[in-house]
């Protein structure tokens, strides 16, 4: 039986565990679409599921060759979201990291903050300004814009907030990789 | 570091195990289950981990894909000459490091 879950995540490594929660719960995800997951009945614990931020779009022919490979390696993609992809990988197959080694974890760590960093102070500059926006104008607007403008403020500083605390979770993993680095491969 | 010490710096452990494994031609599932199984367990590539480590080692000649089998639709690896011939270096160094181990710690068991 197909059954839906609208969710919002801003950390991709606890939407991770989240699905893999939802897995040994014996629900599979199958399908995301702007914050509504999708899952199938499945055995607990069928699947081990993994996100990954693609270099390319998954349908770039560079991202077409990942996925690709993947599948060789019998791993399914489930789905995608712009550069976010969805894999999984029945867990009789035995363990399923993307990445097992230090260098290439650092460079995956890498990638996602370098799109988190702009979206984070993104979120963070408009929002400040929008409650600024709010402070300074309070008796001069109508209702109705400042209305707008504190609530969209406030819910941009939110996501920007929430976006720093996955981008500050990674800068930290990056760090106990690079000194570990230097120790061993 | 200088291109020259760099050059004789250490093969990291999955790509000394993917040279070894396209001796003979393989694809990435069985290069996969054949480091597995050669270190026992201890070593299990992520299939991201080897898509990087196979794509490097193609742009630096070091492996080529194998047009033997033109059926397959699992693209296979072989080890070229340059490849083989870092293999080589590789055990040398290796071979270094357990005399010098050996001669300053003496046999661990």
């Amino acid at each position: 039986m197909k059954r839906y879950v609208w969710k919002v995540f801003f950390d991709h490594e606890k939407e991770e565990v989240w699905l893999n929660g939802m897995s040994a719960k014996g629900l599979a995800f199958t399908d995301f679409f702007l914050f509504r997951y999708s899952f199938l009945d499945c055995e607990p614990g069928e699947y081990i599921y993994r996100i990954e931020l693609l270099e390319t779009l998954p349908d770039h022919p560079e991202g077409m060759k990942y996925i690709c490979f993947m599948a060789e390696n019998r791993v399914e993609h489930v789905s995608s979201w712009f550069r976010w992809v969805y894999f999984r990988k029945r867990a009789s197959d035995g363990q399923f990291d993307i990445y097992s080694d230090i260098d290439s974890r650092l460079n995956y760590y890498r990638r996602v903050n370098k799109l988190l960093f702009p979206i984070m102070w993104f979120e963070l500059f408009v929002g400040v300004r929008g409650v600024l926006y709010f402070i300074d104008y309070m008796n001069g607007e109508s209702g109705a814009t400042l209305l707008f403008n504190i609530i969209s403020g406030a819910l941009m500083i939110y996501i920007g907030v929430a976006i720093f605390g996955a981008w500050h979770s990674l800068r930290k993993k990056i760090l106990i990789l690079k000194k570990e680095k230097l120790l061993r491969e | 570091m200088s291109p020259e010490s760099f050059e004789r710096g250490a093969l990291t452990e999955a790509v000394y195990y993917i040279l070894l494994s396209v001796i003979a031609p393989m694809h990435g599932y069985a290069i996969m289950q054949n480091i597995e199984k050669q270190t026992a367990g201890r070593v299990a590539l992520g299939p991201g981990t080897l898509y990087g480590a196979i794509n490097a080692l193609v742009q630096k000649n070091w492996i080529t894909a194998h047009s033997g089998v033109q059926d397959s639709r699992k693209k296979e690896y072989v080890i070229t000459d340059l490849g083989r011939n870092m293999l080589q270096m590789e055990l040398k160094r290796l071979k270094e490091l357990l005399r010098n181990g050996e001669a300053f710690v003496g046999d661990m068991q």
